[in-house]
Order: structure tokens, then C-alpha cells, then sequence
């Protein structure tokens, strides 16, 4: 899994909740361009993503991503409601969206699949 | 209005003036007791001509008396007592009384003098002022030639010729035909020449005229016209008919056309007078006009008003000069035929009218319209200096909306990357602690966390509103917010300040907070220097850096404290010139 937050407190402890629910953390990004960069080099099977990132939109890096040859699943958090967040994530190509104080390890597993 | 206000003052009635009306009286009542005891030969026609022309000349210098047209009046005053003096002598008195002879006498010197006082009212109108070279020269020609002629006419009285038993002027003498008859001919060529030269001025002035001026001069000139083709068709048909003289004529459809011509150039200068005066009663539609409403053009209805169609007002602003519709214009020049009058202070003129020299003539005419316009030029610029106000009130209204706003957005987003993050993660951190109590590294991190926040959460606060500036006051909150930014800034507080209401120390804080943290990004790294002092009812707070300088006081920061400081009638002043540092001075009132 790649975890993508601006946030490094946060990462941190999505890191240890995502390891203890048994997934292996592959990296970290905190920036849209660096989520960009470590897929392309780490080819995770998920990321996990703030939707608000300093230089972009996390829906627009799903997109993004979606076109690479190997495409993993996305998991979208944020800690404003989906419905804040306008229209775009219902068409961005991920497998789900997470508000970040309801994010648990067993949500996460549900979407992941 | 300056310039030629003064001349209002002169008395109603000048002496000349007064002299030449008791002559008029005089000799009106010398003729008057004349024809009444005296047989006389005149038709009765030729009796109410010369009479009417005489008493027409005498009403209209008394009209332009009354209009103080005071040189004019004493122009046409000076004709009209010739003209009283000298007509009944012509009438063919049959007495050899010593009044007659002396009357007669007189007729025979003054006769001649009437083309020149003639040619010198026409010169003068419709100033009564000869001002140029040419004019002058005319006049002192005419006169000379007058003079002359009355001279010889004293000795060789033409009346003598065809009336044996009439009056005889007392100087006659019995000259031979020929030289009476060549001195005829050569007095007749001299003003035909004199004539010539007279048409060709007042061409050559009519066409150099302004169009005010044109119009002033255009009824007298085209009545003297008119009389002068009369007079010479009259002439042609006499000599046609073999007569020699004019009064022979008593055809009486000749005779009304000759009374009517001639009373006709009286009259036109009295229309002429007339028509002046009535701009008079058109500055007080001037006045109504332009208190109508500012949209009204103060150019053409001054224009209007002062009868000037070329009339134009400019008003001096910094230095230079716009005119009526703003644009920036050269200042004005007199010429031949426009004056410049300045409306206003002597000194510092409101604003600059040139106008038609003919106006001159109508200093209170001038004043009238000058108080009109200063009336209309004071609201005008109160006006525009409200607007700007309102501009600026407006405009600083917005930009305190657009910064508050601002603040806002700030502050959400702060509270959401800061504080609200990292509760997230002590969130996360306390699910997992659920599962593992023991875990001391994740213990320490949601410690962490916490801290983090807390610290975040105080500083945003502090930045809401200190709670010292609350408790204490605007200084001990600036030496905080001082002692915080470390030792690169430092404050001397010169005397006890005392508190002031909350809102103003809190504009007070938050201006001097926000120089300062202007000063600490752009100056470094210069020292900065905050002083706070007490002084007239007023909190004066001077933020100074020997930094780069040169800042924008357009700027959006300054700008915004700028209006901050305004709301509550605080000022902000800036002193910050390239390579010398800035300094700003913030003043708030405080009673």
C-alpha cells in the first residue's frame, strides 16, 4: 500500500493501522507529484489518498494514475465530507471514499476487497 | 473680481457730464425763446427735423448716463449740445437783434464742429474711448478740420447768399464769390477724403471685432449707413431737380424719409445701449440655470449670458489649467480682441475668463457673472471633493470586507493543516492503542500529536485576539508579540499609555502587529525599532527599519492597514524613500 498525506503525523499512524490490519506499507508521498512518482516506481496494489494535497487534486492523481499500464486501487480519505469535496470524486476511477475520523481498519478492508 | 471693478464706484453723474447737460438746458431754452419772438424762414418741416434730432441725440446721452456709460454719454452729450446750439441760427432769423446775431453767429462757428463731434462718438463706440493710433488721428483730423472751417465759416456765413434780409453772423465779412466758392469745394474735398478714411477704420474695426463686439457696433454702423445713402440720393435728386439746397425740397414723402434716417441713428444707439443692459437681466438666468444642476455647461451659459458666443473658462489645478469638461488646456492670453479676467482670490485665481475686449466696457456685468460662477465653481468642487470621499469610503469599505474575508479563509485553513491533522492521528493512534494498550511508541506519538496541537491551537488564539491586549493593554501585548520575534525587534514605550477603548486597541495592535511583521520579512536583516508614546489625546505607535525601503504604500498590506487605522479615524504615515528604510507612524485617538 502507498499512503499519500501531506500530513506526516497522520501518515505515521495510518502507517500502524494499515500494518496492523496486515497490509505491508510499500511508501509514503506528500505531495501529488510524489504520489505520481511512487506508483510509477513502487507499483503498489493500493493507495490510500488525501483528497486535498498541496499541489493538487487527489481525484485528478487518481486519474492520473488509473492510465498506467498496471493500475492500482485507489482509497480516497479526507477530513471534509464527500459531499464538500463536489463532483469530481464521483466519477474519479477509485474504489471508494473514507472521511478520515471514520477510517478503521476494517472500512479499509471492505474497500480493498 | 479684479481688474477694472473699481470704475463701479465713480459717481452716477460725472461733472462733464453734468456741464454739458445745464448747456443743452440752456441753449434749448435760448432756442426755444428765439422762435417763439422771432419770424424765421425754415420750413416747419426743417423746424421739427433739426429739433427732433437734437432732442433724440440729447435723450440717448442721457440713457447712457443713466447706464453709466460715462465716457459714451459724454460723447453723445458733447454732440447734443452742438447740435441745440447751432440749429435755430440756420433757420433764416429776420431780426437784427443782438441775440439773434450772436445766435447766428454762434450756428456759424459750430455747424462745422458737428461732423467731428460726430466722427468722434462713432470712433469711440461703443467705449467711448479712442484706444488705437489710426482712430486717434482721424478724430484730431476731423477736429482740425472742423475747427478750420468754423473758423472761415465765422467770416463767410453761406446763408448770407440766399437771404439778404436774414440775421447776419456778427463776424461777417463781404468776401469775394470766387474765393467763397473755392473755399467750399476744397472744405468738401477734405471730408469726402476724411469720409473715405473714416469707412475704411470702421471696416477694418468691424472685421478685427470679436463677435460680441460685432454685434455692438453692427445697428449703429448699419443705421449710419442707411442715413448716408439717404442723404446722397436725397443730394442726387436735388441736383437732378436743379436745386441747390435741401430744405427747397418739400416734397413731403423726402422730407419723412430724411426725419426718419436721420432720428434712425439715434435710435440704434439706443437700441444698441438698450440690448447691453438686458445681459444683465440674463446673468440672473445665468444663476438660476447653473443652480438648476450641476450638469448645466458653465462655459455656455456664461457665454450665453454675457452675449460672448467665444467666450471660454478655464480653471487652474496644480499648477496648470483644465477647462470646463476637465481636459488640460494652455492658460489663456489676451489678444486684439479678447480680455482674461480672473474670478477669485487675487492671488489664487478659482478661475480664468477670456472674453470679448467689448466687455471691458461692463466691469459690473463682469462681477455679476463672476459671482454667479464662483457660486457654481465652490459647489462644483465641494462637490467633486465629497464624491472622492465617498470613493475612497467605499473602496476602503470593500477592501476591509475582501480582508476580513480573507482572514477567515485563513483561518480555516490553518485549523484544518494544523490542529484538526494531528487530531486526526491521535485518532488513529487511539484505535490502535485499543488493540495494543502496550504499545509506548505509539503512546509518545499521539503525545506528540497533542502537543503539537495544543501549541497550534494557543498560537491561533494569540493571533484571534491576545488575551493580554484584553487584560492588560496595547503595550504589554506589543512587548509580547516583541519578545516573541527575539531580539532582531525591539520596543521603547517613552511615557505611561494609557488604555483606550477596545476596538481602537485592538485596530491599534493588529496595525502595529502586522508593520512589524512586514519589517521582520522584508527589512532582515535590520534591526527593528517600535516606539509607543502618548500625545494629544492620541496613541502614536512609529515602526522604523533601516532596511531596503522603498515600499508600496499602494500596496495591499499597507493598504489594509491603512484601512483598518481609518475605521476608527486613525491615520497611518509613511516615510520609506529607497536605501534610507522605512518608517511608519501610526496615530489612533484615544479619549
Amino acid at each position: 500500500v502507498l499512503v499519500v498525506d501531506d500530513h506526516a503525523g497522520f501518515r505515521r499512524m495510518a502507517r500502524l493501522l494499515l500494518e496492523f490490519g496486515g497490509y505491508t506499507v510499500v511508501g509514503e508521498a506528500g505531495t501529488a507529484a510524489e504520489a505520481v512518482d511512487s506508483v510509477r516506481e513502487l507499483e503498489p496494489d493500493l493507495v490510500l489518498m488525501d483528497v486535498l494535497l498541496p499541489d493538487g487534486n487527489g481525484a485528478d492523481v487518481a486519474e492520473a494514475i488509473a492510465a498506467f499500464p498496471h493500475p492500482p486501487g485507489v482509497v480516497l480519505i479526507s477530513s471534509y465530507a464527500e459531499v464538500g469535496l463536489g463532483h469530481r470524486l464521483e466519477h474519479a476511477p477509485v474504489l471508494g471514499f473514507v472521511q478520515k475520523d471514520e477510517l478503521t481498519v476494517a472500512r479499509l478492508a471492505d474497500l480493498f476487497g | 473680481m479684479s481688474g477694472t471693478s473699481g470704475r463701479e464706484r465713480s459717481p452716477r453723474v460725472d461733472r462733464a457730464s453734468l456741464i454739458l447737460l445745464t448747456g443743452i438746458v440752456v441753449m434749448a431754452v435760448v432756442d426755444a425763446w428765439v422762435m417763439v419772438t422771432i419770424p424765421y424762414r425754415a420750413p416747419q418741416s426743417a423746424v421739427i427735423r433739426e429739433s427732433l434730432f437734437a432732442v433724440a441725440w440729447t435723450a440717448v446721452g442721457v440713457v447712457a448716463l443713466v447706464l453709466r456709460r460715462t465716457l459714451l454719454a459724454r460723447r453723445i452729450l458733447a454732440l447734443s449740445l452742438v447740435l441745440t446750439a447751432d440749429f435755430v441760427g440756420s433757420f433764416g432769423l429776420l431780426s437784427e437783434d443782438l441775440l439773434p446775431r450772436l445766435l447766428v453767429t454762434l450756428t456759424a462757428i459750430l455747424v462745422p464742429l458737428q461732423t467731428p463731434f460726430a466722427a468722434h462718438l462713432l470712433i469711440s463706440y461703443p467705449t467711448g474711448r479712442v484706444d488705437d493710433r489710426s482712430g486717434r488721428r482721424l478724430v484730431i483730423a476731423a477736429y482740425v478740420l472742423g475747427g478750420i472751417q468754423s473758423v472761415w465759416w465765422a467770416f463767410a456765413h453761406v446763408s448770407r447768399a440766399d437771404c439778404a434780409g436774414c440775421t447776419r453772423s456778427l463776424t461777417l465779412i463781404d468776401l469775394p464769390e470766387a474765393s467763397d466758392r473755392l473755399a467750399s469745394q476744397l472744405f468738401s474735398a477734405a471730408w469726402a477724403l476724411l469720409g473715405v478714411c473714416l469707412v475704411v477704420l470702421l471696416v477694418i474695426r468691424y472685421r478685427q471685432g470679436g463677435q460680441r463686439q460685432r454685434r455692438l457696433l453692427r445697428l449703429p454702423y448699419f443705421s449710419i449707413l442707411v442715413a448716408a445713402v439717404i442723404f446722397v440720393a436725397l443730394s442726387v435728386v436735388a441736383a437732378n431737380r436743379g436745386i441747390s439746397t435741401v430744405w427747397s425740397l418739400s416734397t413731403e414723402t423726402l422730407v419723412a424719409l430724411q426725419i426718419v434716417s436721420l432720428l434712425g441713428v439715434p435710435l440704434c444707439f439706443l437700441i444698441s445701449l438698450l440690448h447691453e443692459r438686458l445681459a444683465y437681466r440674463r446673468i440672473g438666468e445665468l444663476v438660476i440655470e447653473l443652480a438648476g444642476g450641476m450638469d448645466a455647461d458653465l462655459e455656455r451659459s456664461l457665454a450665453v449670458a454675457l452675449g460672448d458666443p467665444q467666450l471660454t473658462v478655464v480653471f487652474p489645478i496644480d499648477g496648470g489649467f483644465v477647462d470646463a469638461h476637465g481636459r488640460s488646456v494652455l492658460p489663456p492670453t489676451a489678444d486684439g480682441r479678447t480680455t482674461v479676467t480672473s474670478v477669485g482670490a487675487r492671488g489664487a485665481p478659482m478661475a480664468l475668463i477670456r472674453h470679448d475686449r467689448s466687455l471691458d466696457e461692463e466691469p459690473a456685468l463682469l462681477t455679476a457673472a463672476g459671482s454667479a460662477t464662483r457660486l457654481i465653481l465652490e459647489n462644483a468642487r465641494l462637490q467633486a471633493e465629497v464624491r472622492a470621499q465617498l470613493l475612497e469610503v467605499r473602496e476602503s469599505r470593500a477592501r476591509l470586507v475582501t480582508a476580513a474575508n480573507a482572514a477567515r479563509a485563513r483561518l480555516e485553513r490553518d485549523l484544518h493543516d494544523g490542529a484538526q491533522q494531528r487530531m486526526l492521528a491521535i485518532g488513529l493512534a487511539l484505535q490502535l492503542l485499543r488493540q495494543q494498550p502496550d504499545n509506548a511508541a505509539l503512546l509518545d506519538a499521539a503525545e506528540l500529536e497533542l502537543t503539537g496541537a495544543l501549541a497550534e491551537l494557543r498560537e491561533l488564539a494569540a493571533g484571534l485576539h491576545p488575551a493580554v491586549l484584553t487584560d492588560l493593554g496595547l503595550v504589554p501585548a506589543l512587548e509580547a508579540l516583541v519578545s516573541r520575534l527575539g531580539p532582531r525587534v525591539r520596543i521603547d514605550v517613552a511615557s505611561v499609555v494609557r488604555r483606550c477603548a477596545p476596538e481602537v486597541e485592538s485596530v491599534a495592535y493588529f496595525s502595529a502587529s502586522e508593520a512589524i511583521t512586514n519589517a521582520v520579512k522584508h527589512a532582515a536583516p535590520a534591526p527593528i525599532h517600535v516606539t509607543v508614546l502618548e500625545r494629544n489625546d492620541a496613541i502614536v505607535i512609529n515602526v522604523r527599519d533601516d532596511g531596503p525601503g522603498g515600499a508600496d504604500a499602494g500596496g495591499s498590506g499597507l493598504l489594509g492597514i491603512r484601512d483598518r487605522l481609518a475605521s476608527i479615524d486613525g491615520t497611518l504615515t509613511i516615510v520609506s524613500s529607497r536605501g534610507h528604510g522605512t518608517d511608519l507612524t501610526m496615530e489612533v485617538p484615544c479619549d
